[in-house]
This record gives C-alpha cells, sequence and structure tokens, in this order.
C-alpha cells in the first residue's frame, strides 16, 4: 500500500483518548463500515485499524486504541495503548485526541501528558450539543491558546461534521522532527496527579462558560434508571422484552429461512441429474447451510438489542444494576456484557470479558459463558420441543423454552459460586468497580446497525465453513463405503447408512448414549455437534435419512422420522418423551463445542482450565441426562 | 463522613481519599481529588453500587470504594 514516494505516502493517524469520549463511534465514522479488528501480537487485546472513506479526501489509516484515562495508566488494554503510543517502530503521524466538553478536565488529563511528550495532537472536542443541553458553551479558540495545541469541534455521529474534521486533517501539518519522550511519571505520585488535575481544572474553568438565561439542570435519568426500586424494575423489563423479541419477532424470518432452504432442496433435486452427486449438494451443502442460517434471525435480533443497549448508554447502568448480585457469585458488573453476549455466541463473548480487570472474576466469567443458551443450541431446542409438545398448545413450548434459558442461568450461578468458593480462590480480592456511566443517548440506526453486521459477519465466518465441512464429512461418512445395489439389503436408504463408516463410529459411540436412551445413529449425531451444536439438526436429518418427500419442510419431515425411528432390529421406539427430555438436559449444559474450547484455551492462555471446563459440564450433562431418563422411565414415562 | 453515607441528591467536597494504597491513587487517577465537588446521583437496589457525579461525569462505585472518599 505504501509507496516509497513521500508525496503518496499514506498518513497514518492514531485515535488515543480515554473511554466515552466519543473515539469508537469517530473511527467508525472515519472509516465507514469497512474496518477489520486485529489482535496485538502477544496480547489478548485488539484494536481496528481501516482506511479513512474515500469521500473525505485523505489518504491516511486509521486506528483505534483503548480508551486511556492516562499515560501511566496499568491495565492490560492501556498497556497496548503506551506501547503504540511510545514503541520504536510505530508511526503515528497524527494523533487525533478526543475530549468530551461535559467532562472537560477529566479528559484533559490526558491531553495534558500526551503534548508533554511532544506528540503531533489534534484535540477533538465531542459532545458540544450535550454540554449546550446543560446551558453551558465552550470557547474553542481560548482552549487552543491554553493547551498549545489546535482544538476542534466534532460530532463523531454527524458526517459533515467529520467532513470538516478530516479538512483539518489535510492541513494538518506534523512538525518533522517531533521528538516523542514517555513520561515517567509514577501512578503512586498524588502530588503530581493532583498538581496536574489542578491544572486543567484552570483550564477548563477559563473555556467552559454558562450561556446567559439559559442556565438549568436538566432532568438526570440515573435517578430513574438507577433508583432503589425502579431501577431494578427497568433492567428486567428489558431483560424480558429482549429475550421475548428474540423468541416472538425471529419465529416469522425463520420460517421463511426453513420453507426456502427447502424449496431450493427440491429445485436441486430436480434439476440435478439423478446422482451421488446430486445428494451430497441436496443433503450435504444446501442443508448445511440451511442450518447455518435457520438462527441467524435470533442473532441479529440480540445484536440489534445489544447494539442499542451500548449505543443509547444503557449497557453500564445494567452493568451496575447487576453488579451486587454478581459479586455474590464472585462475579463482577462488568461479567454483565460478556454473559450477555453469550446468548448469542460463547466466542465473543468470552473476548468481551477482557475488559474484566481481576483474574479471578475475567476466569469464572470465561468459565460459565458457555451455560448461557448460546443461538446454536436454539434449533436443537426448536426441534427437541417441537417433538415434545402437541401443536395445539405452543404456549407450553413457550414456557418449556424459557425453562431452558433460565436453567442454563441457574446452572451458571450456581458453578460461579462454587468456584469462588474454591479454596484457591476464596482469599483472592475482588476487584474495584469504578465504571463510567457514559451519558444517555437516542441511539443512531446507522451505528446500531454497522455494530451488528460486523457481529452477525463474524459470526457467519466462524459458523459457516465449519458447518458445511462438517455436514459435507457427514454425508460421505453416511454413505461410504459404497453398498452394491444387488447385494440383499442394498438399495435402500437405512442399509446404506447402516452399513457406513458412521455406522462403525456409532457403534462405539453407543454404549455412552445408550443410557440416556438414544442408539448410534442419535450418538453420531451429538457427536457431530462437538464441532457446532447446530450441526446436531442437519446430522439426525442425515442420519434418520427422511423418506417422505410430501412433507414441505425440513423440520415437519425430520420430526415424522423421529416419531418412527426404532432401536435396530426391534420396535422399540427411540425418540421418546424421556429420551427428548434427556437430550434437552445435555445440550443445555454440555460443553459440545471444540470453536468455544480454543477461544478459552487463547483467552486463558492455557489449556488446563478450558479442559476441566469440557470435562466437567460435558460429563456432568451426561450425567444428569442418564438421571433423567432412567427416572422417568422408572416411574413409567416412555 | 465519606461518599458511601452522602444521602442521594445531596452533594460535598472531597476533603481527601483514605488509604494511601493503589485503591486510593486510582481513585485519584480518575478524578476524586480533594477540594472536587460531589454529588450522590443514585443508589442501586441491594446496597449495590452508587452513583455519583463528579466532574461533569456519573461514575459507578461500590461502598469499599466509596467509603474511601472522605467528605
Amino acid at each position: 500500500m505504501t509507496t516509497p514516494s513521500s508525496a503518496t505516502k499514506q498518513r497514518q493517524i492514531t485515535l488515543v483518548g480515554p473511554q466515552n469520549a466519543g473515539k469508537t463511534t469517530l473511527f467508525n465514522s472515519l472509516t465507514g463500515s469497512s474496518y477489520k479488528t486485529v489482535n496485538y501480537p502477544g496480547s489478548t487485546v485488539s484494536y481496528s485499524v481501516g482506511q479513512v472513506q474515500k469521500k473525505y479526501d485523505v489518504v491516511a489509516s486509521v486506528k483505534d486504541t483503548p480508551g486511556i484515562p492516562n499515560l501511566t495508566a496499568s491495565s492490560a488494554d492501556h498497556e497496548v495503548t503506551l506501547k503504540e503510543l511510545f514503541s520504536t517502530d510505530s508511526q503515528n503521524d497524527l494523533i487525533l485526541a478526543n475530549v468530551d466538553a461535559t467532562q472537560l478536565s477529566r479528559h484533559l488529563y490526558v491531553i495534558d501528558q500526551l503534548k508533554e511528550c511532544g506528540f503531533p495532537v489534534l484535540v477533538c472536542v465531542t459532545m458540544g450539543d450535550l454540554l449546550k443541553q446543560r446551558g453551558k458553551e465552550i470557547d474553542l479558540k481560548l482552549l487552543s491558546e491554553e493547551l498549545g495545541l489546535p482544538v476542534t469541534l466534532v460530532d463523531p455521529r454527524c458526517p459533515l461534521s467529520v467532513g470538516q474534521l478530516t479538512q483539518k486533517i489535510q492541513t494538518f501539518d506534523v512538525e518533522k522532527s517531533s521528538k516523542v519522550q514517555r513520561l515517567f511519571e509514577s501512578s503512586q505520585d498524588k502530588d503530581a496527579i493532583q498538581s496536574r488535575f489542578k491544572k486543567v481544572e484552570a483550564i477548563e474553568a477559563k473555556v467552559i462558560k454558562a450561556i446567559p438565561g439559559k442556565e438549568k439542570e436538566p432532568f438526570n435519568w440515573d435517578r430513574l434508571f438507577l433508583h432503589n426500586i425502579f431501577g431494578g424494575l427497568i433492567f428486567a423489563t428489558i431483560m424480558v422484552g429482549i429475550f421475548s423479541s428474540i423468541f416472538w419477532l425471529a419465529g416469522w424470518p425463520m420460517d421463511w429461512i426453513d420453507a426456502g432452504t427447502s424449496w431450493l432442496m427440491d429445485v436441486a433435486r430436480n434439476s440435478l441429474p439423478e446422482s451421488w452427486l446430486t445428494d451430497m449438494v441436496v443433503d450435504g451443502v444446501i442443508a448445511g447451510i440451511g442450518s447455518v442460517v435457520i438462527f441467524l434471525p435470533q442473532i441479529i435480533i440480540l445484536f440489534i438489542a445489544m447494539g442499542i443497549l451500548e449505543d443509547s448508554g444503557y449497557l453500564a447502568r445494567g452493568a451496575t444494576i447487576i453488579d451486587k448480585p454478581l459479586t455474590k457469585m464472585g462475579l463482577n458488573g462488568k461479567s454483565f456484557l460478556p454473559l450477555l453476549s453469550g446468548f448469542a455466541c460463547a466466542i465473543p463473548a468470552m473476548m468481551a470479558a477482557r475488559t474484566i480487570e481481576s483474574r479471578k472474576e475475567r476466569l469464572i466469567t470465561i468459565f460459565i459463558v458457555p451455560l448461557m443458551s448460546c443461538s446454536a443450541r436454539l434449533p436443537v431446542y426448536v426441534l427437541l420441543l417441537a417433538f415434545l409438545i402437541p401443536e395445539d398448545k405452543p404456549w407450553i413450548g413457550g414456557l418449556a423454552m424459557t425453562a431452558l434459558y433460565v436453567g442454563g442461568i441457574v446452572v451458571g450461578a450456581v458453578v460461579a459460586t462454587i468456584i469462588s468458593r474454591l479454596p484457591s480462590f476464596r482469599h483472592r480480592g475482588k476487584s474495584p468497580l469504578m465504571l463510567e456511566l457514559p451519558a444517555f443517548r437516542k441511539p443512531i440506526l446507522k451505528v446500531v446497525g454497522v455494530s451488528t453486521y460486523h457481529r452477525s459477519m463474524h459470526y457467519l465466518k466462524k459458523a459457516g465453513p465449519t458447518i458445511i465441512v462438517i455436514s459435507l464429512g457427514l454425508w460421505l461418512l453416511t454413505h461410504l463405503p459404497v453398498v452394491p445395489s444387488d447385494s440383499s439389503e442394498g438399495g435402500s436408504e437405512y442399509a446404506t447408512v447402516s452399513q457406513s463408516y458412521a455406522a462403525k463410529l456409532g457403534k462405539v459411540i453407543e454404549p455412552v448414549v445408550e443410557p440416556m436412551g438414544l442408539d448410534w445413529r442419535g450418538g453420531v449425531a451429538m457427536t457431530m455437534g462437538f464441532a457446532a451444536r447446530e450441526v446436531f439438526v442437519a446430522s439426525m436429518a442425515l442420519m434418520y435419512r427422511i423418506e417422505e418427500e410430501d412433507e414441505d419442510e425440513l423440520q415437519n419431515r425430520l420430526l415424522a422420522s423421529m416419531r418412527t425411528a426404532t432401536f435396530d432390529g426391534t420396535d422399540k421406539r427411540i425418540f421418546t418423551t424421556s429420551s427428548a427430555i434427556g437430550l434437552l438436559f445435555f445440550f443445555m449444559v454440555a460443553l459440545q463445542c471444540f470453536p468455544t474450547t480454543v477461544t478459552a484455551k487463547a483467552e486463558l492462555g492455557g489449556w488446563k482450565i478450558p479442559l476441566i471446563q469440557l470435562v466437567v459440564y460435558t460429563g456432568s450433562a451426561w450425567l444428569g441426562a442418564v438421571t433423567i431418563v432412567q427416572t422417568l422411565r422408572a416411574m413409567g414415562f416412555s | 463522613m465519606n461518599l458511601a453515607t452522602l444521602k442521594p441528591g445531596t452533594s460535598a467536597v472531597i476533603s481527601e481519599i483514605a488509604g494511601g494504597d493503589e485503591l486510593s491513587s486510582r481513585l485519584e487517577e480518575i478524578g476524586f481529588n480533594p477540594g472536587c465537588e460531589v454529588s450522590v446521583v443514585s443508589r442501586t437496589p441491594f446496597r449495590g453500587p452508587v452513583a455519583v457525579a463528579i466532574r461533569g461525569t456519573t461514575i459507578a462505585l461500590r461502598e469499599n470504594e466509596a467509603s474511601r472518599i472522605k467528605l
């Protein structure tokens, strides 16, 4: 990308500043939606890099760094920003430093330090509108004089305002000789902290002026949202609202996707010549893709809800409200976002736990994240509940679904409580909570849309290829070796499966799944689920070969074949009330997802905890399922 | 008197940050300095964190942290 000629050489803009000063919003506006998130080498902290959008006429790449309150801060996130600033091979042609106009004295602290180090800084003052609402205004010219740095007012959410900023960037001339020196101010030096605060306080007092006649204190919504009683009620309402919309709103698009997949399968089957290749494309590829896309609506709804909570500023309030109950379980208010993300997918959820400073709290959060029922479990729940519950009583299904979600949360709470009381953990102190609550804002559709898009794509890219490869591999496993059609049993679908490699694998697994009330075919489907849980449904469809073609939906066909499936050589039904309930419990608790285990290893820096997690969850899921099946059978249920 | 005992809706001036350890310097770093005006916005249920207004922003602190801030 970069050429040796200095005229076209791309400039490197680095965004630095305190948290909640609009840094990431500015980054998103500058780069549009075409940025990527990368990990810092050797650390789990990620940052985003992108190019300034073409429409702004500035050739530069932009880097977003983790928010930092000062240049002496010491958490893992902060260390990354410091490295970025001071490492000899990092190129920072221009530092864009955001400050929030409503809390100038806090935010100017780091600006003053940046100036002292000699960085080429352009100060971007944000939240000017919020300041005006509070009946105050800022004198930018005076601020620039006081700081000795160029200053500009920006609304990172407004394209016009960002455009004006880019014009300033274009004309900003970097002093070539600017030498950067690292500050060696101790974070323990209270006098140094105080004198710097005194200095920036004096600047704030000079540049912020009350607008005559407009001075009024607007209503502080935190008095309601964090209220002793109403705060909790609002929190509960929001959570119930999110989860009910995941179920009720997503129902329609999911039906369409299901119907669309079946239609596509029929079209492919009818238009392609009859051959094993056609079978593979239809049952392997198309069905595989369908099983990835089917739960996209639910994921998107959850991501939209999270985007709105984030952008409006409520997320930090939620974390504050839930902090007390979470500390009882050895967690932290900051565990709220990771746990909530866990309902979409455990992988981004574990990554979101990085903001938790205490290793103990972070570890426990990562440990229980997989117990939050992720979206991959939904298709399994939907299928098994459809099997269990009569069609004329859909409300029972809704209740049972809620019970499964609540069940996962309860198990998670129990596990967290136990871990936090283990001898090796008990004495470790809890980290303090100092959570800044950003001002409430009306969420902007585009901001929410872009973050939803990025999260959903990340999810699709992660889950998609695995699932398609697995369902293709499974198709081959169930079709090889080829059974000659003139042999005694040959020809029928069942014969092909029962003599395949999958059957050989299944027979090995059978003793393990048999106490759960399943046969080898269910065992194979469950094993395949370890690549990704949603594969289970596609595997079931392949293993219990669906022969009736008159039903128009995949799920109905699968249900019909589940109802008729029997153990080999007998007329004993495999899928009964007891075995379906046992399976539901298994899916609620088991850690059936290798990508999650790999992520946990990366986040925790070792295999020990992820392997304990895998063994404990899967083992107790199996034990629980067996207990449920055997107890129900002893009580006389089928 | 400390910040943990201040009634919601009232404000006071910080006199010192007690402790002299890492926690107290972190409180100072994020802007809780002697001479600053603070007010309690709200208290969350079950004696959870306190929302404190300081230097134009709001910060949630647990009782333990808030009690370090003497008024």
